[in-house]
C-alpha cells in the first residue's frame, strides 16, 4: 500500500510536532517535590530525583542533596564482586548521612546514583556520560575492573569532573597526566616495589638472600609482574638466576618449570599465578622436593579461597601479596568498630574490595565537605573544581582510615603515595593467611625460611 | 649447558606420565574415529567428566578413584552409548558440518553442565597416597604420577586384547574396516557404532580419573587436552588405534625434553613444530594406511 506525497507530509508534520513537544517537557525542571523528612536509611537510592537548583532569589541556597555517581560491574560476570563493592559504598554512605550529612552544606544528604558497567569498557564510558550529562553528578567513583576505569575515567576527565579510583590496580592509570583522576589504592606498580621492600627487610633481619627466581603465567598481569620484578630486584641487588612463563589456559605439567627453577638453586621464589596453575605448582615444588628459603607469592590464585581451600597444608609457609586481611580486625581499631556494624547488618565481613571502596566513599565525602567551603553544588562547575583541588591537597592520617595504609595524600599524577598493600603467610598453625608485613599491622611472626618438604 | 642425567631421567618420566594421559584421550578419540568416521569433539570434556565422577565417589562415598575406576568407567560408557543412541546416531548419515556441531554441542554440554552443577571451582583429589615419593638420587616421582602410567599401560594392553582376542573386538576392526562387508557378515553397525562411542569415551573418561590423582581438576580442564588428543590421533596416523596412543606419548615426551633443552615456555610449541614437521614428511601420520 502506497501513501499519497501528502499523507507523508502530514505524518512528517505530527512527528516533529510530538518531538518538539516531548523535548520541551522533557527539559522544563521537574515540579519541585514536596520536602518530606527522610527517616529511612533508604535515601541512597537512586531513584530520588529532587534537583539540587533553587530559587535564585534566597542568598544561602538550601541544597538538600548531593549527588556523586558510582560505577561498578553490577550485573555481567562480575555481579557478585559488584554487589560487595556497592554494599562497601553503601554502608559507608548510611553512615556519613546518619552523623549528619554534608555538614558545610547545612545537613545536605550525601546521595548515590548508581551505574552499571556489566563489566564492558564501552558500557562504562557510557554510564559516566549519563552521570555527568543527565544526572549532573558533582563526582564519579568506580570503576573496579582496570579497562573499565580507563574508559570511565576518560569521560570524567573531558568533562572536567573529578573521578575517584578505589580499587584499580593497573599502573598505567596514573599515568596518564589526568588532571581529575585520583586512586586511593596502590597499583601493582607499587606492590612490586613492596616485594622488593619485604625481601630487603627479609635479608636485613635474617641474611642470605641473594638470588631470585621468577615464575609466571605468560598473559598481560602475569608478564607485567615479571617485568616489574625483575628490573626492581635487580636495580636492588638481586641476581635474577631463572625466569619460566607458562600458559596457565594450556598448561597440562608444571614439572619441566619446577625441575628448571630448581636447577636454578634460588634464595627466593616470585610466583605470579592463577588458581588451578597455583595449585599444579606448588604440588608440582612438592612433589619434585622444590623449597626456596622464601615463596612469595603476587596474590590472584594464592588468595583465592578455592586455592586456600584445596591446596590444605601443603600451602602453609608460602607468603603472598594482599590489600586487605582478616586479622587486621585486630590491629587496626576504626575497622574492627566498622566491620562489626558492617557484618551485623550484612552478615559477611569487610573484604579487601568492600573496605576499599568503603574507603573512597569517605575520601569524596572529605572532598565534599572541603570543596563546600568555598563554592555551591548550584554552580556545578565551579563545585567540581573545588572538590578536584580538595582531593589535590587532601592529607588524611593513618588512624582515620580502615585500610593498612600509611594515610591518604595524592601526587601529581593522582595516586595516593601511602596506598600500600600487606604481606601475608600462611600460618601452619591455623591453614589461614595472617598478615606478617608490615610489622606495624602483623599479627604473626614472620616464619622463616621456608622448611624443606620432608620436614613438615 | 650442561644437562645432568638426572635431569633428564626426570624429563623423560615426566613427558611419559603426561603423555600417557594424553594417550588415553586420544586412543578413545581413534577408536571413535576409526569405527564411526566421527570425530568427537567432547572427547576431553568426557575426560573431565570421569575425573568429576571420581572426585564425587570419593568426596561422599570415600571409595578412591582407583577402585572406583571400573564403575566410573562404566557410567561413563553408559552415558555414551546412550549419546550415541540418542543425539549422534540420528545424524550418522547427515553433513560432517552437523556432526561436528553436534559433537561440539555435547561438549558445551558436558562443561557448562560440570560448570553449573559443580561450580566453576578447582578441586583436589585427596586420595592418601598423594604425598608418597619415589626418589633416587635427584630424581623424583610421584607415586600417583606412576601409578597413572602403569595403569594407562594396562588399559591400552586390555584393549589390545580386546580387539586381538574377542569376537566384539574383531567385529568392531571389521566394522573400521569395511562397514558394509560387516554388514554382510551379520554384524549389526548399530550397536557396534554404540559399543564405539562408549569404550572411546569411557576410556578417555579412565584418562581424566588418572589425571586427578595429581592434576587439580576443574570444569574446563578438558579444553587444552583435546587438542592434544587431536594433535595425538593425527601424529599417530587417522585410523591406527595404538598410533594415536603412541602419538600421545610421543607429544609429552617432546614437551618435557624440549623444555629441558630449550625452554618450559616455549615446550607447547616445541610438540606442535615437531607435529608439523612429521606431517610433512609423512603426511598420514607415523602409522597411518
Amino acid at each position: 500500500m502506497a501513501l499519497s506525497r501528502g499523507a507523508l507530509y502530514g505524518i512528517l508534520i505530527v512527528v516533529v510536532i510530538l518531538v518538539i513537544a516531548a523535548a520541551y517537557f522533557l527539559t522544563l525542571p521537574p515540579a519541585p517535590t514536596p520536602t518530606t523528612p527522610v527517616t529511612t536509611p533508604t535515601a541512597t537510592t537512586p531513584t530520588v530525583t529532587t534537583p539540587t537548583v533553587t530559587t535564585p532569589t534566597a542568598t544561602t541556597p538550601a541544597v538538600k542533596e548531593v549527588k556523586i555517581g558510582v560505577i561498578l560491574p553490577l550485573s555481567g560476570k562480575l555481579a557478585e564482586t559488584g554487589a560487595d563493592l556497592k554494599r562497601g559504598i553503601e554502608f559507608a554512605v548510611e553512615k556519613i548521612n546518619a552523623a549528619g550529612g554534608i555538614k558545610n552544606l547545612g545537613g545536605a544528604k550525601l546521595v548515590v546514583v548508581w551505574g552499571d558497567s556489566a563489566g564492558d569498557p564501552a558500557t562504562g564510558a557510557a554510564e559516566a556520560e549519563r552521570l555527568i550529562k543527565e544526572e549532573k553528578v558533582v563526582a564519579l567513583m568506580g570503576a573496579y575492573q582496570s579497562a573499565v576505569t580507563k574508559t570511565a575515567s576518560e569521560v570524567a576527565e573531558s568533562y572536567n569532573v573529578p573521578f575517584l579510583n578505589p580499587d584499580s590496580s593497573s599502573p598505567t592509570l596514573t599515568e596518564r597526566g589526568y588532571k581529575w583522576f585520583f586512586r586511593t589504592t596502590a597499583h601493582d606498580g607499587t606492590f612490586a616495589a613492596q616485594h622488593v621492600e619485604f625481601i630487603n627487610y627479609l635479608n636485613k633481619t635474617y641474611g642470605g638472600l641473594k638470588t631470585v627466581a621468577i615464575i609466571n603465567e605468560d598473559t598481560e598481569w602475569g608478564a607485567s609482574t615479571a617485568k616489574a620484578w625483575k628490573e626492581l630486584f635487580s636495580a636492588a641487588g638481586y641476581k635474577i638466576v631463572a625466569e619460566v612463563s607458562y600458559h596457565a589456559a594450556t598448561v597440562t605439567s608444571l614439572d619441566s618449570e619446577v625441575e628448571k627453577l630448581k636447577a636454578a638453586n634460588p634464595d627466593v621464589l616470585l610466583i605470579a599465578a592463577y588458581t588451578n596453575d597455583g595449585i599444579l605448582l606448588v604440588r608440582t615444588m612438592k612433589a619434585k622436593n622444590f623449597a626456596p628459603k622464601v615463596a612469595l607469592a603476587q596474590d590472584a590464585g594464592f588468595i583465592d579461597p578455592a586455592y586456600v581451600k584445596q591446596i590444605g597444608k601443603d600451602g602453609y609457609y608460602f607468603f603472598s601479596r594482599e590489600v586487605f586481611n582478616w586479622d587486621l580486625l585486630e590491629k587496626i581499631p576504626e575497622l574492627k568498630k566498622v566491620n562489626d556494624e558492617y557484618s551485623a547488618k550484612y552478615g559477611v565481613s569487610l573484604n579487601g574490595n568492600s573496605a576499599r571502596d568503603y574507603t573512597g566513599t569517605w575520601v569524596l565525602y572529605w572532598a565534599i565537605e572541603e570543596a563546600a567551603k568555598v563554592a555551591s553544588p548550584t554552580d556545578l562547575e565551579a563545585f567540581r573544581k573545588a572538590i578536584r583541588d580538595a582531593l589535590a591537597k587532601m592529607e588524611v592520617s593513618p588512624d582515620k582510615i580502615i585500610m593498612p595504609w600509611a594515610g591518604i595524600k595524592f601526587d601529581e599524577k593522582g595516586q595516593n603515595v601511602l596506598a600500600r598493600g600487606i604481606i601475608v603467610q600462611m600460618s601452619p598453625d591455623d591453614g589461614k593467611y595472617h598478615t606478617v608485613y608490615p610489622i606495624e599491622v602483623a599479627t604473626k611472626p614472620i616464619i622463616f625460611p621456608f622448611p624443606s618438604w620432608e620436614k613438615r | 649447558m650442561v644437562v645432568e642425567l638426572g635431569s633428564i631421567i626426570g624429563a623423560l618420566v615426566s613427558g611419559l606420565v603426561i603423555g600417557s594421559i594424553y594417550a588415553l584421550v586420544a586412543l578413545g578419540l581413534a577408536i571413535i574415529w576409526g569405527v564411526m568416521n566421527v570425530i568427537n569433539f567432547a572427547q576431553a570434556d568426557f575426560m573431565a567428566l570421569g575425573a568429576f565422577i571420581g572426585f564425587l565417589l570419593l568426596d561422599s562415598l570415600g571409595i578412591d578413584p582407583l577402585i572406583s575406576l571400573i564403575l566410573i568407567f562404566g557410567i561413563v560408557f553408559s552415558i555414551g552409548v546412550l549419546t550415541q543412541r540418542v543425539a549422534i546416531e540420528p545424524i550418522l548419515k547427515a553433513p560432517v558440518l552437523s556432526q561436528i556441531t553436534t559433537t561440539f554441542a555435547i561438549l558445551l554440554i558436558i562443561r557448562y553442565g560440570l560448570e553449573v552443577f559443580m561450580g566453576p571451582y578447582t578441586r583436589v583429589v585427596e586420595v592418601p597416597y598423594r604425598d608418597l615419593f619415589i626418589r633416587f638420587g635427584s630424581v623424583s616421582v610421584s607415586v600417583p604420577q606412576l601409578i597413572s602410567l602403569a595403569v594407562s599401560l594396562i588399559v591400552a594392553f586390555l584393549l589390545y586384547l580386546f580387539m586381538s582376542r574377542t569376537f566384539l573386538g574383531a567385529a568392531l576392526k571389521a566394522t573400521a574396516q569395511d562397514m558394509l562387508a560387516a554388514q554382510l557378515h551379520g554384524i549389526n553397525i548399530k550397536y557396534m557404532y554404540r559399543l564405539a562411542f562408549g569404550l572411546g569415551v569411557g576410556i578417555s573418561a579412565i584418562g581424566g580419573v588418572l589425571l586427578s590423582l595429581f592434576y587439580p581438576i576443574y570444569p574446563e580442564m578438558g579444553a587444552f587436552f583435546g587438542m592434544i588428543a587431536f594433535i595425538s590421533v593425527v601424529l599417530g596416523g587417522f585410523g591406527s588405534i595404538f598410533g594415536a596412543y603412541l602419538g600421545g606419548i610421543i607429544i609429552g615426551l617432546i614437551e618435557t625434553i624440549s623444555a629441558l633443552f630449550i625452554s618450559p615456555s616455549l615446550k607447547t610449541l616445541a610438540a606442535f613444530v615437531v607435529f608439523i614437521l612429521i606431517l610433512i614428511f609423512r603426511p598420514k601420520g607415523m602409522f597411518g594406511r
